[in-house]
């Protein structure tokens, strides 16, 4: 290490300057209170500008302080009021009166002018000895900023500043700018750098007998200032003690979004124990940091909104893997498929593996296995259960196309179709026929053929046969397509054909929920039917959610649903998943919805969203968004928001019944937190039990089926006419007038 | 009463030349002493400033990171550094070398960053915000993320 100069070069080619800062005079004369506007940090963040940090430059101000106790502080008071009454009448600082002619002229001259202030009187009153009593004045003077009034917070200090630079001449200037910052707490005393301002080895503390000290001191943080018992007071450097605040124009400053609560001690530290869903990384107010989750009797329903890209799917991950891990049911809709591709490595394990379904929508190939799920199955159930069959498709095919009240002709079309297919498939049922149970194409067949439509209804009872021998003639033919139109996009598209096209269900969202299941559906890849099937599975859910409602409460399994990109879906949901928040606390299902944008769902949802959720978590959201949530947030304002980065979430939630503050959280990765979890070999085992647990069959299999579904379905029962196995009257000549009035 | 005064005047006066005898006839021992007393003092020393290091070795720090609306009063100045005082106490004992709470101001490529540091033992103290509207963050290194194992998915059952 070699120099001269302000700075010295060390390591690296990099130079650097130093400076230990002490008090010029008695540290009893104050420093310049310097204010907070504007802000003395203005000019420090200007000085460190240009610091290249990637270079290797450091430049930094470091003021140690140590506090002084009220006793030293007295201690020191009263040996400064004690020179004051050595020292006698003074006047700033210098003595005056009958004290030992020191100061010659000046002294009588001021002890004159005193006497004159006085009204003629001597300076300190008359008496014996009245020219040695120091006023009142005097004594403050001598113990200046030490005075009790002020009742000082006081620190010993200790003042290092240090540039490092990869130019000589940079370190020196940017040293002197910190100095000259230094400068403004000039008053009555100021600060003065230690060591020689000018010489052949150097400045300041850049001196060979001084640098080693002032390098330990500012790198392992020493107290053990140059000039021992220099105190300060709080309101003299209270500009050095805060951060630079909003009068601080200077742009380099790092700012964040303002102070958020600690996370509330009664949140439980997650530890993968059930009844608990994980949250992520929180801080206490201790300062301790730990994995916390939210108990499962408080998460009832959860919105989670920001960025994309900043961890959300992530988040929801980690939860629906905790939950699934412990036993719980769990439904996961992600339009994308990216999460489940993600989570598959996780869920070999067979506590998972064995409920396992996945649901992928996405084009397939003509041999891979696909789930099915046909909606008018009635195996398992009971015939009073054909009306709820007939409620669900007719339900979700009339929200998916937005029919409502205006379609009343073809709900009604729609409603007896359903009815009438399912009537049919539980007689078939009842038959042992499970695999020639009609699907929901059959609707636009029985719609549309009408030989089929004969031969179907001749096996049915007449309250089901009349609607189409009466009332169903009478239609205009135009509110045929409005059915089929529906069932045609449907059919469009492939993997659709393939899901709905099998008569035997192996989805089952009851029976999901009912047993505990794992739930993966990414209905994303179907073209234009996207909307459709989405709205189809979520009316589903929604249904098999009230469709509990006769279970006593200790048997209905929790199920934890989660939706990603809740503004995709929401569209098409047509109000469900508003509905599904509003009613199926009761039954158990408990829905956590993801969105970039709370302001583009639509009013229901939101309202329903906002109005119902436990926990409210946020992630990074522009101003807008950041504005219309930081309003439920009390006490975080938008710029908070604003400013979180990825992975990092501020989460308001109940706990054991009341609103928490808003708390921040970090998220945690699946493949860290899931590590010892993880098993990419065993993937592909994975799939073959996934292909037990839904029974999945091939599309090529199922599309061969469907080809022949009619006529095997008609074929049965003309057979099953001949066997007698089970007699339904037949009115032929109701069934000739129909098809004479249609005519 | 005067005659004993006259006594111990007498004797005062014999008195240095006493001291320089008894120095003399005992200077070994005197010697002996002195050397004990700099070796205890200085072991003392050593081991006080031994622990100073240590403990230096084990700082906590926290960065503060002020809001954009962040505009405390001269007041809050001061009870910010009252709240500081508190450092050093929650550290105690420790050598006073080792004692101190650091503000540092530093340029981190151009950007000001303001932090405060502290004995490890009073990181509690340290990581409590005193501003309102300024957020703390710690600097301690991230946890590492615990490999979470569920008692109902034992991995025994699967290697």
């Amino acid at each position: 290490m070699t120099g001269c100069g302000t700075a010295v070069e060390a390591d690296g080619g990099l130079f650097v300057a130093r400076a230990e800062l002490v008090l010029a005079r008695p540290d009893h004369r104050p420093l310049r209170a310097v204010g907070l506007d504007p802000d003395p940090m203005q000019s420090l963040a200007a000085a460190f500008a240009g610091v290249r940090s990637d270079e290797g430059e450091v430049a930094e101000l470091v003021v140690d302080l140590l506090p002084v106790g009220g006793a030293a502080v007295a201690r020191r008071r009263r040996r400064l009021v004690s020179r004051a009454g050595s020292r006698g009448p003074s006047v700033f600082g210098e003595r005056v009166g009958g004290g030992p002619a020191a100061l010659g002229g000046l002294d009588r001259a001021v002890g004159t002018l005193a006497e004159g202030l006085n009204g003629g009187r001597p300076a300190s009153g008359g008496g014996p000895g009245a020219g040695r009593v120091p006023r009142s004045s005097d004594v403050a003077w001598e113990v200046g900023k030490f005075a009790p009034t002020e009742a000082p917070v006081v620190f010993a200090c200790q003042v290092l500043a240090r540039v490092v630079a990869v130019d000589p001449g940079r370190a020196g200037a940017r040293l002197q700018q910190i100095l000259a910052v230094l400068e403004l707490w000039a008053g009555e005393n100021w600060w003065r750098p230690v060591g020689p301002r000018r010489g052949p080895w150097g400045t300041y503390s850049n001196v060979w007998w001084r640098r080693s000290s002032f390098d330990r001191r500012i790198e392992r943080g020493d107290f053990a200032p140059a000039q021992r018992g220099q105190w300060v007071t709080a309101r003299e450097i209270g500009a050095l003690l805060k951060p630079p605040t909003a009068r601080c124009s200077a742009v380099n400053v790092l700012r964040g979004g303002g102070a958020v609560p600690a996370a509330p001690a009664a949140l439980p530290t997650w530890s993968g124990q059930a009844g608990v869903v994980p949250l992520g990384w929180v801080t206490g107010a201790d300062g301790q940091q730990r994995l916390a989750g939210l108990r499962q009797e408080d998460l009832l329903f959860g919105a989670s909104l920001g960025k994309s890209g900043f961890g959300k799917t992530e988040q929801a991950l980690v939860q629906a893997l905790a939950c699934a891990f412990v036993g719980f049911g769990v439904w996961f809709l992600d339009p994308h498929g990216a999460a489940l591709e993600r989570a598959r490595p996780y869920m070999t394990h067979p506590q998972i593996a064995q409920r396992l379904w996945e649901i992928d929508l996405s084009t397939p190939g003509m041999d891979q296995a696909v789930a099915c799920w046909n909606p008018l199955s009635m195996e398992g159930r009971r015939e009073e259960e054909i009306q709820e069959v007939v409620g669900s498709v007719v339900g979700a095919l009339a929200t998916t196309q937005g029919w409502g009240e205006t379609a009343p002709r073809a709900r009604t079309i729609l409603s007896n179709a359903v009815r009438t297919l399912a009537e049919l498939s539980w007689r078939l049922v009842k038959d042992g026929q499970l695999d020639l149970q009609p699907t929901i194409f059959q609707i636009r067949t029985l719609l549309t053929n009408e030989e089929w439509r004969e031969q179907v209804l001749a096996h049915l009872p007449a309250d089901v046969t009349q609607f189409w021998r009466t009332a169903f003639v009478q239609y205009d033919a135009s509110a045929v397509p409005t059915v089929t139109n529906a069932i045609d996009r449907l059919e469009a598209s492939l993997s659709l054909r393939a899901f709905l096209g099998w008569p035997r269900s192996g989805y089952d969202v009851r029976r999901a929920m009912d047993t505990s299941r794992v739930v993966c559906v990414c209905p994303s890849g179907t073209g234009e039917a996207d909307d459709m099937i989405t709205a189809l599975l979520i009316f589903d859910l929604f249904r098999a959610g009230l469709s509990r409602r006769n279970l006593p409460p200790e048997k209905m399994r929790t199920l934890f649903a989660w939706m990603d990109e809740l503004t995709a879906i929401d569209g098409a949901s047509r109000g469900n998943v508003a509905r599904i928040l509003e009613q199926l606390r009761k039954y158990e299902v408990r829905l956590m919805a993801m969105t970039q944008m709370a302001m583009r769902l639509s009013e229901s949802t939101r309202q329903a969203l906002l109005q119902n959720q436990s926990v409210l978590s946020i992630t990074a959201a522009d101003v807008e968004e950041a504005a219309f949530v930081a309003k439920r947030m009390p006490g975080i304002s938008p710029q908070t928001l604003m400013g979180l980065t990825r992975y990092e979430y501020l989460v308001t939630a109940m706990i054991n019944g009341s609103r928490s503050a808003p708390f921040r959280v970090r998220g945690v990765p699946v493949d860290e937190v899931y590590a010892d979890y993880y098993d990419p070999d065993g993937v592909e085992g994975l799939r073959q039990q996934v292909d037990a647990n839904l029974q999945r069959r091939t599309v090529r299999e199922i599309l061969q089926r469907q080809r022949t579904l009619e006529v095997d379905i008609r074929d049965h029962l003309a057979g099953r006419r001949r066997t007698g196995a089970e007699h339904v009257e037949v009115k032929l000549p109701a069934a000739g007038a129909a098809r004479g009035a249609r005519r | 009463m005067q005659k004993g005064w006259c006594r111990v005047i007498s004797d005062l006066r014999e008195w240095p030349s006493s001291l320089v005898g008894w120095v003399l006839a005992e200077w070994w021992w005197l010697l002996a002493g002195f050397l004990v007393v700099v070796l205890v003092g200085g072991s003392v020393w050593v081991w006080w400033y031994r622990r100073a290091v240590a403990a230096l070795q084990h700082r906590s720090a926290v960065h503060l990171v002020p809001g954009a609306t962040f505009e405390p009063t001269v007041e809050e100045t001061v009870r910010h550094a009252a709240w500081l005082r508190r450092v050093p106490a929650a550290a105690w004992p420790l050598p006073r070398r080792a004692g101190a709470v650091r503000t540092r101001i530093s340029g981190e490529g151009g950007v000001l960053r303001y932090s405060v540091e502290g004995p490890q033992q009073a990181a509690g103290v340290l990581q409590v915000p005193s501003y309102s509207g300024v957020e703390v963050v710690t600097d301690r290194a991230r946890a590492a993320v615990p490999r979470v194992r569920f008692a109902q998915a034992p991995l025994e059952e699967v290697r």
